[in-house]
């Protein structure tokens, strides 16, 4: 094909134009699109545990490097803490019912704010290292210091679950009126009506009282009450001809007074206790969040990876 | 004209490459931040501690347009760009402040005086930091943040069995210190422990509520176990006890020792959600937790996994990461282990096991970095025998050159295989004269758990379902259960069952409603642990008959050659064993 020679040079100067144009970092949309930022030091560390002794400090290896224009000034241990808060309590006397309230809830308690600082030191420099072969290899000098940071010893773990009932303890860790709460709800199932207070509760039917009856039989006898009056006086019993086996019931269709005032006056230590131990536990723990941040002379901060320390 | 054309191009370029500058993003005025803080305790002491009374400096984080108000939760208020704050009351206050034309509010815990309590060694009875059963002498320093000098009584609770130097038991001691003072008015000597293990020292103390009142209030218990060693060089059983700690227990060749209560050591270290594994190596317990999601979850994403490898040192004081799959695929969590001595192998649900090497430390799972060892598929037995791809894991590892892979269901039992039985790579059109020469055990019996004891070339197989149980079963009689228990070779394997003296065996949960799985994948006895010194097999047992046989630390005493509890009542997955012995942890 034939070209004419002089629109061929004026096509490649208008090509090369055309390019030299668009190739300019004038054109470049980048600016418009984001905010660029500092180039930060780039941090990396590991932590000698995971897990430590509230009041224990946590030893470190960390490494840094900056490729921007200052130097870095220090680094800085930041951490939050975080609050897990575990409760577990049954109403392990009465097994017909067996309510078992359970919560495991993660809190933050305090936001992540600065702990410990570290100065720069020149002395941290590694410039070099040796590779796997045993030759020295260049790389990005990097600063490498070893350290610790500290932890409060008011974080560490509270477990109760050894110490009995103590309603005083209760009243702290489950906060006031669980109790009462709790006793309201069991009262509810044993009765087998859901959503009725405790008067309206009372009348119920004989189904539920055969499924419960053993356990009423342990409340009112629990408080005093003369089991063979309970037996005899209360209740009632017959054979089930599918089963072939004693079905038990109260006699009327209302829960008998004294069966039950018998709950009413039963302890909540009363309706936890398994004849054993007492079924309630608490555990309070926390845990940190931790980073490690090297700052430049210009204040410019850069982050490594979070790691979790849990404290007991 | 020509020339002039070439002038005109010239100058095009020209102009067109000068103006072509370096390009410096201009500086632009950023719009106002929205209002951030921080707070911090001002004073040299408990810095960290956050003190009900302590001055806490809360100040802007970001550059101040507006006149700042701050509200600190508790009723009062504030203004200014700086200010600090003393909290009366110990609680969790949410601190708001407005600015920049935005608030922001931000949650501070303030803690309660807490006692710090420190043991002091007797350095005439304690040797080398070991305070030892019924002969070592320690004392308790207690440090109390009290800058008003309020009067304060300390309440000492010590486990049954503690005396004093004249021998007198101690179990309460009551010191009480006026406002002002500093000495107490009776003095804590030295204390000695009649009992092996975690002795729990218990201090409450009730501070006058401020000077010259009459009423105290009681500040947060505070517990300080002290690790009383053995008297004697003994193994170390370690248990994941169910939403509890890692527990340890010494296990001396006598099983028991006269005179010497023997009790769990509480390590202090999370048993997470559910560490079905322990695996011991060289001074190291490995920890496997494959999360509070066990079983099936509908992970479209593939971002619930939750689960990671831990390791611990054997006396606790060094815990690490080894691998985490948190924000991964929820059925590649890790659930069972095995290591044999170099490398590290993991199971994933139902999917095949993965191998990374013993010293990984901080690793985040991917298929890229740790691709399968072996998968179900990967072997002979996939679509030839009851195995399926998603055959649900249990308990694996090595003996000899033999793999044995315990299988709860689609395809239950035990799958053996070698190194050269795996493929490799999935196939579909295995046929049967591919099986692994060593062929399946208990085909169809849901399998959880195994350990082979090499001395007395025996296995010990944990089951549930139809034949739960724990079986005792010799090397030489185990191919008669190959590939499964058949009607001929049921009378021997149940001559193989172990109860206790009672004639009670083990019958694991099988209920979903018990949190100990589904159908296709309960829990059961996940894991069994080897003391080659005695022959006893220690596991775990979560049980479905309280009244029974209870729940707790159970052990195969090879003496009596009954099962027999350790310790009654206590919820144990994952037990390993450190057989290097040792007064405390070696």
């Amino acid at each position: 094909m034939f070209i004419n020679m002089k629109a061929f040079n004026k096509l490649c100067v208008l090509a090369l134009a055309c390019l030299a144009l668009v190739a300019c970092d004038k054109h470049d949309k980048l600016d418009d699109l984001v905010f660029v930022g500092k180039m930060a030091p780039t941090v990396y560390w590991s932590v000698a545990s995971t897990t430590v002794s509230a009041g224990d400090s946590v030893g470190f290896d960390a490494q840094y490097y900056t490729t921007g224009e200052s130097p870095v000034s220090h680094c800085e241990v930041w951490y939050n803490v975080m609050e897990i808060e575990a409760k577990e309590v049954t109403s392990a006397a009465l097994p017909s019912v067996a309510y078992t309230v359970t919560s495991t809830i993660e809190t933050e308690r305090r936001i992540s704010t600065r702990i410990y600082d570290y100065a720069h030191n020149e002395g941290w420099l590694e410039d070099f290292g040796v590779n796997s072969m045993g030759d020295t290899t260049y790389f990005q000098p990097t600063y490498h210091f070893s350290a610790k940071f500290p932890t409060s010893t008011t974080l560490s773990t509270i477990q109760w679950s050894d110490l009995g009932w103590d309603s005083t303890l209760v009243d702290m860790y489950y906060g006031k009126g669980f109790m009462q709460a709790f006793k309201d709800s069991v009262e509810v199932l044993l009765k087998g009506s859901y959503g009725f207070g405790r008067d309206e509760a009372k009348g119920y039917n004989k189904v539920l009282a055969n499924k419960h009856w053993a356990d009423y039989k342990s409340i009112y006898v629990s408080k005093g009450g003369d089991e063979r009056v309970f037996r005899t006086q209360y209740t009632d019993s017959m054979i089930d001809p599918q089963t072939t086996l004693y079905v038990y019931f109260f006699k009327d269709s209302i829960l008998p007074d004294a069966v039950d005032s018998a709950y009413l006056n039963m302890e909540f230590g009363d309706l936890i206790y398994d004849g054993n131990a007492y079924k309630i536990s608490y555990k309070r723990s926390y845990k940190l969040d931790a980073q490690l941040h090297c700052v430049d002379e210009e204040g410019t901060a850069g982050l490594s990876l979070p790691v979790t320390i849990e404290l007991n | 004209m020509k020339k002039l054309a070439k002038i005109f191009f010239a100058c095009l370029l020209g102009v067109t490459f000068t103006a072509c500058t370096d390009h410096v993003p201009s500086e632009e005025t950023l719009p106002v931040q929205k209002i951030d803080f921080s707070y911090e305790v001002q004073g040299e002491q408990y810095t960290l501690d956050y003190y009900v009374g302590a001055t806490i400096r809360f100040y802007a984080t970001v550059p101040v347009e507006t006149e700042l108000s701050w509200d600190f939760g508790d009723g009062e208020t504030a203004v200014g760009d700086e200010v600090t704050h003393k909290f009366i009351e110990a609680g969790h206050y949410k601190v708001t402040v407005t600015g920049n034309g935005s608030s922001k509010t931000n949650v501070l815990y303030v803690s309660d005086i807490k006692p710090i309590v420190t043991q002091i060694n007797d350095v005439a009875t304690v040797t080398d930091g070991l305070v030892e059963v019924g002969t070592s002498y320690v004392s308790f320093n207690v440090e109390l943040p009290n800058p008003d000098s309020l009067a304060a009584i300390y309440n000492w609770t010590f486990p049954a069995g503690t005396t004093d130097e004249n021998g007198n038991e101690v179990s309460n001691f009551v010191q009480k210190f006026e406002a002002k003072s500093t000495t107490p008015d009776q003095v804590l000597g030295k204390v000695k422990f009649a009992k092996v293990g975690s002795q729990a020292v218990k201090l409450q103390v009730q501070m006058q509520t401020e000077s010259g009142s009459a009423d105290y209030r009681s500040l947060e218990l505070v517990t300080k176990n002290v690790q009383v060693a053995l008297n004697e060089d003994a193994p170390t059983v370690y248990y994941a006890v169910k939403d509890g700690t890692i527990n340890a227990l010494k296990i001396p060749a006598s099983r028991t020792i006269e005179g010497v209560v023997i009790e769990p050591y509480d390590m202090g270290v999370s048993s997470g959600q559910h560490m079905l594994n322990l695996v011991y190596n060289e001074g190291l317990i490995y920890l496997m937790d494959c999360g509070k999601q066990f079983t099936y979850i509908n992970d479209v994403d593939g971002v619930k996994g939750d689960g990671k490898i831990q390791v611990m040192s054997v006396d606790a004081t060094s815990i690490e990461l080894v691998i985490t799959n948190v924000g991964g695929t929820a059925f590649k969590d890790p659930y069972y282990g095995y290591t044999d001595g170099e490398n590290f192998y993991f199971a994933d649900r139902n999917t095949g096991f993965r191998k990374m090497p013993n010293a990984t430390r901080n690793a985040i799972w991917n298929d890229q970095a740790y691709p399968s060892y072996v998968e179900n598929n990967w072997l002979g037995y996939y679509a030839t025998t009851s195995m399926v791809y998603g055959s649900f894991n249990a308990c694996f590892g090595k003996v000899g050159d033999v793999w044995y892979w315990c299988k709860k269901d689609n395809g239950a039992g035990v799958w053996r295989f070698t190194d050269a039985d795996n493929n490799g790579s999935g196939r579909s059109d295995w046929k049967v004269e591919d099986q692994p020469a060593a062929g399946q055990l208990f085909e169809g019996t849901p399998t959880t758990a195994y350990v082979y004891d090499a001395k007395n070339n025996v296995f010990y197989f944990a089951f549930y379902g139809e034949k739960a149980g724990i079986y005792r079963i010799p090397a030489d009689q185990l191919e008669q259960f190959h590939p499964n228990i058949s009607d001929a070779s049921l009378a021997a394997f149940q001559s193989f069952h172990l109860t206790f003296e009672d004639g009670g065996s083990i019958k694991p949960i099988v209920s979903s409603s018990a949190g100990e799985g589904n159908v296709s994948e309960y829990i059961g006895v996940c894991q069994m642990a080897l003391d080659e010194q005695t022959g006893d097999v220690y596991f775990g047992y979560r049980s479905s008959e309280e009244e029974m046989v209870a729940s707790g630390l159970i052990r195969y005493n090879a003496e009596t050659g009954k099962l027999e509890h350790v310790i009654k009542g206590v919820k144990i997955y994952g037990i390993a064993i450190n057989p290097v012995k040792s007064k405390l942890f070696n």
